[in-house]
């Protein structure tokens, strides 16, 4: 029986054969990046104007069109479905695949527009696998656990010669390294997003890393109050679809009757499809998470202003 | 510096099989452990075997939760 890693290189080459612009990221690719993660999970990044090809390969592997006969289905907690609307407005999605009866669950979950990266996945992708720029915003979410795979695919960044790097390292040393190394010509762009970058040769080893770890939280609390604004539409919607006497979900469907259901479902109940469309509601996220990064390492005023992010970095 | 988006060695090696400087391997080591920091040390194919016989044979937490991590799933968000 096939792996996960077979499995997703399978689907990769499914994607390239219908011509549906994607990447794998997350979990896995930081495994092609030499960064064990044991999650047998795969997460896609897919052109949100070409989810409806997406929609109509799972529809065939389904049907044994093209040899393969898959069973496909939407998970209990599915997210948004794959429409165009609901991907570019920042929702995700959340599959299940079998490729035969006696196979495994394969969980597949689709970005539209990655947080913290816009459309900007496109750029650098290696053979189907996300950039390391790309895998690297993905990763500055509020586990833990991500942070180390943040600095560790920052310093692989540098040590291939990327000058982006210097817009992710953790390390002080290494920071300072690819700092000094940096063109003139890029430091303001740099300072721009990352503007902890203007104080770093005024500062002392200690005062850095102090300095660090006030902007990890930034990142850490406003990507909390970002995905509690998915969390709660999402809950409401389900609750409310569930009085529509759903019954067992998911269902023993085909899935495009779950997508069509889905889809019915979501605009019947008002699941909004871009929650952070305005740059009033990603403001007030922002304010949100700042407020509590600042009340959980005590940082001061001084201190916040020193590492605060533009809002079209921190919520892209 | 190895051009990744293509593979410039021309060896038929993996285009992301490539080593860091000691370093980074002393931060793998003081950041996510000894056993990762070995498994990142090794070829491209035998990392892949190593991967391919540990799910096999364990579901991590992320496997196991019903919430994608998208919307705050996996058990062991800190």
């Amino acid at each position: 029986m096939n792996g996960p890693i077979e499995f997703y290189r399978t689907f990769q080459s499914l994607l390239r054969g219908r011509e549906i612009e994607g990447v794998l990221t997350s979990g896995m690719a930081c495994v092609e990046y030499g960064l064990q993660q044991n999650t047998k999970d795969t997460d896609w990044i897919v052109a949100p104007d070409l989810i409806e090809r997406l929609v109509k390969l799972f529809g065939e592997l389904e049907r044994g069109i093209s040899g393969a006969n898959w069973r496909v289905s939407y998970r209990g907690l599915f997210g948004a479905p794959l429409d165009p609307e609901y991907l570019a407005g920042g929702w995700t999605s959340h599959l299940a695949a079998f490729e035969q009866a006696e196979s495994a669950e394969r969980h597949l979950d689709f970005f539209g527009r990655p947080p913290r990266v816009g459309e900007d996945w496109r750029t650098a992708a290696i053979g189907g696998i996300a950039s390391r720029d790309t895998v690297i915003r993905m990763k500055k979410t509020d586990r833990p656990k991500d942070w180390p795979l943040v600095n560790a695919l920052a310093i692989q960044a540098h040590y291939a010669g990327d000058p982006g790097a210097v817009l992710h390292l953790r390390d002080h040393d290494i920071l300072r390294e690819a700092w000094r190394q940096a063109a003139e010509a890029s430091r303001e762009s740099a300072v721009r997003e990352r503007p902890l970058l203007r104080e770093l040769d005024a500062l002392d080893d200690l005062r850095l890393e102090r300095l660090l770890l006030v902007e990890e939280m930034l990142w850490q609390c406003v990507n909390r109050e970002r995905y509690l604004v998915y969390q709660r539409a999402w809950k409401d919607f389900y609750r409310a679809w569930q009085q529509d006497r759903v019954g067992e979900w998911p269902t023993s469907e085909p899935f495009l009757q779950q997508h069509h259901r889905v889809c019915a479902a979501v605009r019947r109940h008002g699941l909004p499809p871009a929650p952070l469309d305005t740059v009033a509601a990603r403001q007030a996220i922002y304010d949100l998470g700042r407020t509590r990064a600042a009340s959980l390492v005590a940082a001061t005023p001084q201190e916040m202003e020193t590492v605060a992010m533009p809002l079209d970095i921190i919520l892209r | 510096m190895v051009n990744e988006h293509s593979n410039s060695a021309g060896d038929g090696s993996h285009p992301l099989d490539r080593t860091y400087p000691e370093r980074y391997y002393e931060i793998l080591t003081r950041d996510l452990g000894e056993d990762k920091a070995r498994w990142a040390r090794l070829p491209y194919a035998e990392r892949m075997r190593e991967l391919a016989w540990y799910h096999a044979h364990f579901n991590t937490p992320d496997d196991l939760s019903p919430w994608p991590a998208e919307l705050d799933g996996g058990v062991d968000r800190g």
